[in-house]
């Protein structure tokens, strides 16, 4: 593992589904750095999704190579890319929680699985505390369809964060939480990777919220990334896409 | 679902590339022997009483339907041998299975199904965990484990049915209905019905499995799976049991 590579990075990657269809990804270039809290906005359905599944491995591109600390995912065997999944923490834009289990097991399920060194005591320990920063104590015996549509976004993140990942990926995380619940999963975000010194890649559609956390914002569009800046060089961003999704979400 | 004879031995070595693949997993750890129990109270316990139910009155009907036959001819001494004999070799492996594709294997699918359309797989594999080993493996084990002894207790409840109706309704000699029985059914048929079983309940659960893991579309693609892996299910158990029954070994049959 090389330390000064990035913890994520896309050279050249190109994805199409379907050959009457126009490529999702069509070369798309991306470094998340380490430590850092990358955010990657983009209209809907322009591959953010796609992009974070070839980050973990779940699709293959066509062409390009996809790298986590500097090794390439497409040359690690089954063994190796389980050991690269270690890294991550992820939640998904569906949330994907496990339907029959509780919220209880659902966090507690990676715990079980890879800690195996940890009493029943401390898991309930470490359940509990993160249930209590996504602020959802009281759901922690409910089953996953009794929950609201952002409890179940928490829930996931708990999940995900439930093994200190050292990469954060999250697919929307606070899409369709109010916006009180939404700064509170925000800020959570933000401080739980400065914390440990992890990084973060977010997909987002909250520019706010992306000016207030990220390092560096990119934009994807038609397949490429057009934009990666600061907050402060993305807001001065001339680019006339990056302008109109500034100037509908209020920004300039 | 495939066209044409290469499609279909194409899909049969994806069938057996999935199940190697999954019982490959079995011999990594960590061993998911809590999953495995799970599947074995699922598939195995769970079905005892529906298993029972269709023994029993399959066992009934194939009296009923010899005795019949025997009868004209004069020999409704041979009821009993009859019935144990279809029921151990044919009737016990096979409705055995197809109660398991429509309870056990047909839920396999639209569970796995679901996982797949909802992202928990995707989820399991990010959490480094394979979902070949978490969910299949254990599904394909409970089923070759659990399917013979369901056929046995199928074959067993359905000589009690058999016995009901040839003795008490047919009647046949109790005696001479056990004594039959005794004397002309070998080891081997049971054993032979056994050994179908195994691989019933192998193959099922492989085809189940794989149609839920290979789940597209949503909701309208979970009950797609689940209707093909009941027909294939089904299909394929009727046409391996005829290949079965003439390749293993009848074994010897005093005459
Ligand atoms: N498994 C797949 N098979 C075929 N096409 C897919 C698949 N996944 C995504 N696509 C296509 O790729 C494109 C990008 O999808 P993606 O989910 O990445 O969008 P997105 O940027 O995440 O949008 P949103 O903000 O709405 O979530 C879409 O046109 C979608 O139809
Ligand atoms: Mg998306």
């Amino acid at each position: 593992m090389n330390s000064s590579a990035a913890a994520i990075s896309f050279r050249g990657v190109h994805k199409q589904f379907s050959l009457d269809q126009a490529p999702v990804l069509a070369g798309l270039d991306l470094d998340i750095k380490q430590g850092e809290i990358h955010v990657l906005i983009g209209f809907s359905g322009t591959g953010k999704s796609v992009t974070i599944k070839h980050a973990l491995g779940l699709m293959k591109p066509d062409s390009g190579q996809v790298s986590v600390f500097g090794s390439e995912i497409a040359e690690l065997n089954d063994y190796q890319l389980r050991e690269m999944r270690m890294n991550f923490g992820m939640l998904f834009q569906g949330v994907a929680l496990f339907d029959s289990l509780s919220v209880y097991e659902n966090i507690a399920f990676p715990l079980r699985e890879h800690r195996k060194e940890m009493s029943e005591q401390e898991i309930r320990h470490r359940v509990e505390e993160l249930l209590l920063k996504v602020e959802l104590e009281k759901a922690i015996q409910k089953m996953p369809e009794e929950l609201s549509g952002g409890m179940k976004k928490r829930v996931g993140l708990a999940r995900a964060m439930a093994l200190k990942p050292k990469i954060l990926i999250c697919d929307e995380p606070t899409t369709g939480l109010d916006p009180v619940t939404a700064q509170v999963i925000d800020t959570l975000i933000e401080k739980s990777t400065r914390e440990v010194n992890a990084s973060a890649f977010l997909v987002s559609h909250d520019i706010h919220a992306a000016i207030r956390i990220a390092d560096r914002i990119s934009m994807i569009l038609e397949g490429k990334i057009i934009i990666t800046e600061s907050p402060e060089g993305f807001k001065r961003s001339q680019h006339p896409v990056v302008l109109q999704f500034l100037e509908s979400a209020g920004v300039v | 679902m495939f066209t044409g004879f290469v499609g279909y031995i194409r899909y049969l070595g994806t069938l057996t590339l999935f199940a190697t693949q999954s019982i490959a997993w079995l011999f990594v750890r960590p061993y998911r022997f809590p999953q495995f129990i799970d599947e074995m109270e699922f598939i195995g316990n769970q079905s005892l009483s529906i298993i029972s139910l269709t023994g029993l009155f399959t066992g009934a009907v194939l009296a009923y339907q010899s005795w019949i036959a025997f009868d004209i001819v004069g020999t409704d001494s041979l009821v009993g041998v009859s019935t144990s004999l279809a029921l151990a070799r044919e009737l016990g492996p096979v409705m055995t299975a197809i109660v398991v594709t429509g309870r056990a294997g047909a839920a396999m699918t639209a569970k796995i199904g679901l996982m797949r359309v909802s992202e928990q797989i995707d989820a399991l594999e990010v959490m480094a965990i394979s979902p070949k080993q978490y969910l299949i493996a254990p599904k394909i084990v409970a089923a070759a484990i659990a399917t013979p002894f369901l056929a046995g207790i199928f074959t067993l409840v359905g000589n009690v049915g058999g016995y009901l109706v040839g003795v008490f309704l047919c009647g046949v000699d109790p005696g001479v209905y056990i004594h039959n029985l005794k004397s002309f059914l070998a080891p081997w048929d049971i054993y032979h019905g056994l050994i179908k079983s195994i691989i019933f309940g192998f193959v099922i659960a492989t085809i189940c499995c794989y149609k839920g893991y290979t789940t597209k579309n949503g909701a309208e693609g979970v009950g797609k799976s689940t209707n093909e892996s009941v027909v294939l299910g089904i299909v394929f158990t009727l046409v391996m049991d005829y290949f079965l029954s003439v390749i293993i070994p009848t074994g010897m049959r005093s005459q």
